[in-house]
Order: structure tokens, then sequence, then C-alpha cells
């Protein structure tokens, strides 16, 4: 996946973002507290969506960050915003460890509008501009591709789970999960990816 | 065009997708590994990921206070250079007479071993350099009992410690006398038993070796997850690369937690 020169704020943030997962790399234990200011919440939020129980949210976010010590060396600044490769890794545990659980979490209810993606303002854009490009990504994917994709990727909800819950078949569950994420990959990774589609 | 038998490239990536947005079982993992052939193609995992923060938006909830201190407590064992090692007291535990934690018990405690990730540990065999404090002098007052060996050959003459410190969720195997193993031919692995998790599944405390002629060793605890209440820690052989599930047959130290009759001091 390529990335896009984003503006000169948008490249100080990457910077420093970039900067915690290269010092934990390099050995600095001091990065360690630099990298829970920034990422705590974001992994303590994926576990919590993805594994309801909290004393298992807990373990797993201990098991999340050990991978990341693990994997910091690893990170390239020009595939992906440090961001988006901590989620990749907490997504990777959690996903790993509701498989060999062979449970599933409850599911809280489903938002009304699950094609769109939610707004943020200006200001958490310029933070994330990796997520606001997904965002347009998502967008930009055909609406049965992007409700699958937001029922697995955002509830946790496996092929056949999706299936009951919006009545499609599972072979097209699964057909509009791959194609959709492999749409998605390639518009993340075009220059300048076209605007969101409108309902 | 067999349908149920897509071009390699297609089924990749219909692998690395499933892998993105479900997991994979061994299986499928297999088949993914043999059609990348060597390579890492982790770009769909990172779409996901990326989808992930975009409709999650702003993390509402901060890492909640005991959880980042347990981590932060952990990370100096994982982050960075290797904890300096120094050879291990011996006097500390030498001409102690301590109760013997009997197999019997031991076995009756080795509940069931059923899975558990593999955290590989670097051995860690000699003296070195300590410019900073080692991982003993950092515990020096933690918990710690004594090693109990097993009757299985290579643990005969074996004995030692662990240490424990529970508020830093750090600790040390004090090895002696455990046989040296080829890594080729297999490998230790410490298991913990917490009370406060279901008994068959004990946590993993990570691998590791010893070279032959190596009479002690100082191993670190790498405790896959959080330990609570441990009950039993317990070193076995296994194969290289160690296993989710032992089979139990190779158990070579125990030692009761806390140890009966009081801490080695």
């Amino acid at each position: 996946m390529s990335r896009v020169a984003g503006d000169p704020a948008e490249e100080a943030t990457r910077t420093v973002s970039e900067s915690i997962l290269v010092r934990i790399a390099r050995g600095d234990r001091a990065a360690v507290r630099d990298c829970l200011d920034r990422h705590g919440g974001l992994v303590w939020s994926i576990a919590r969506r993805l594994c309801p129980d909290p004393a298992d949210a807990e373990d797993a976010v201990q098991e999340v960050f050990i991978d990341l010590w693990s994997a910091a060396p690893r990170y390239d600044p020009d595939v992906a915003a440090e961001s988006t490769f901590v989620a990749m890794i907490a997504r990777r545990r959690l996903i790993d460890r509701r498989r060999r659980a062979s449970r599933r979490p409850d599911h809280s209810p489903l938002p009304e509008t699950l094609a769109a993606p939610p707004h943020e303002g200006p200001d958490a854009v310029e933070r994330r501009d990796e997520a606001d490009r997904a965002a347009r990504a998502l967008g930009g994917l055909d609406e049965g591709q992007r409700l699958v994709l937001t029922l697995s990727i955002y509830h946790g909800l496996t092929y056949d789970e999706i299936a009951r819950r919006t009545g499609l078949p599972p072979g097209t569950v699964k057909t509009h999960a791959r194609r959709g994420l492999i749409r998605l990959r390639s518009r993340l990774a075009a220059p300048h990816p076209e605007p969101p589609e409108r309902a | 065009m067999n349908p149920n038998h897509p071009p390699p490239d297609e089924r990749r990536d219909e692998l690395l997708a499933d892998r993105a947005l479900q997991g994979l079982d061994p299986r499928e993992a297999a088949e993914l590994r043999r059609l990348l052939d060597g390579l890492v193609d982790e770009s769909l995992d990172l779409a996901a990921a990326a989808a992930d923060l975009a409709l999650a938006g702003e993390p509402s909830e901060p890492l909640p206070e005991a959880l980042r201190r347990a981590i932060e407590a952990d990370a100096p064992g994982r982050v960075g250079p290797p904890p300096e090692i120094t050879p291990h007291p011996r006097s500390r535990i030498a001409g102690r007479t301590l109760p013997w934690l009997g197999w019997a018990a031991a076995a009756a405690l080795a509940f069931a071993f059923l899975r558990g990730g593999t955290t590989p540990i670097a051995p860690e065999p000699g003296p070195r350099p300590a410019p900073q404090p080692t991982l003993q002098e950092r515990l020096a007052d933690a918990a710690r009992a004594r090693l109990a060996p097993s009757d299985h050959p290579l643990a005969r003459e074996a004995g030692g410690e662990v240490v424990w410190d529970a508020a830093r969720q750090q600790g040390y195997l004090a090895l002696e006398g455990l046989a040296g193993v080829d890594p080729r031919q297999g490998a230790y692995q410490l298991w913990i038993f917490d009370a406060s998790r279901d008994p068959r599944y004990p946590v993993d405390g990570g691998l590791f070796t010893l070279s032959e002629g190596q009479t002690s060793a100082v191993v670190p605890i790498r405790a896959a997850v959080p330990v609570r209440e441990p009950t039993l820690f317990a070193v076995t052989l296994e194969p290289p690369g160690g296993v989710v599930v032992s089979d139990r047959k190779r158990i070579m130290l125990t030692a009761a937690w806390p140890e009966t009759g009081g801490t080695i001091r």
C-alpha cells in the first residue's frame, strides 16, 4: 500500500508518530510511555469492541502490546501510518483470540446507518489522515461491499452471522467481503482517492 | 475453469482477505504460506485496520490506568536489549533444607496443558558485565520458591528457584543442574498455573534452551498474559519451538506457589 504525501502539518504529525515504533525498535524503553499515550486508547477501544468481557479485554490488550513490541522493527512508515499498523496488530491478536476461544462477542445493536462511516471534526481528521482516507475509500465501495465490511470489521461478525443478519447468501457475503477489501486496498493505494459515493 | 479451484493469485487474495477479516484455521494458514512462498503481504490486513480506524472514529475511552501500569512494568523485559544476566547466586539457596514438592503433588496440580501461545526466550547462558541493575537485583525483594526436580533423567541433578514479582509481572528462573538440550531436538518450556484462569490452560511462560555443560542459568519469565494468582510453576521439555498443547510426559521441575514452608532466604 503506497502512501500519499500530505500537507506539512500532517507530515509533522506523521514524523512524531513514526518515531515511537522506531524508537521502540531501537530499544528505547522510554518510548513505551509515548506509545501508551498515543495508542493505548486505540488498542483499548478495539479490544473493548471486539472482546466484550472486560477481563478478557485486559488480557488481550496486554498481548497486543507484547506483539507490538516484537513487531516494531518491521514497521515501515512508507507503507502505513503508525496508528494503522498498531490497529492491525491489535485486530490480528483479537481475531486470533476469538477464533481460539470459539466464542462470539455479544454484539450491540447495529447502528441505523451502516453504510456511512462516522464523521469527525476537522481537527481529528487532520490528525488521522489515513483514517480519513479510509473513510473516503469505504464510501467509494458499492453498498453491499460497504455493508459487509462494516459488519465484519467494525462489529466483528463472522461471515455466517452477517449472512443471517442481512439475509444475503453466505457465498455472497464472502464475495462482498473479499472483493470489497481488495478494492479498498486499491483505493487506499491510489494517489488521489475518488470522492465518496453518496447513497 | 473449475470454480472450486480458483487461480493461485485469486486464492491467495481470498486467504489474505479472510485472514484480515476472520482469521485463518491452521490448514488455511499453511495454504497461504505456500502461496506466498516466503513473502510477507499485510496489505489487506492494513486496509482492514485503516477501515477500522475510519469506522470507529477517535477512541472514546483511555487505557485503564492499572492496565497501563501493568504493560509499562512488563515492557522492559521485552523492549530493548535483553536483561543483563549474572551467575545465579548459589549461596542464596545452598544448604537449605527445603520442602520436597512431591511429584504426586505436582502432578495433581499439573492440570491439563491444552493450549496457550508460545513465547520464545533467548537462552541466557553466562555472566556478562552489568552496568545497570540486573533482573535479579531489580527483583531482589520479590517472592520466591524452590524448584523441585522430577525423576526425569535430564532433571535428576536439577534445582533452583523461581522468583516472581506479581506487581511488576516479572520474574525469572534461577536454574542449576538441569541438563542441556540440543535446540534441534527440544526446548524447555515454562508453564504458570493461575487460579484465576481455567486450570486446563496454564499460562505459557516462555521457551528456553540450555547448552551442554551449562550448570546454571537465569531465565527471565515471559508470561504471555497477566498472571494473577499463580499456584504452580512447571518446566517441561518440548519439541523445538515449544508447543501449545503439552502431553505432560516430560515435566522437569515444579514449584508450588506460594511455597509451603515460607520463602527461601
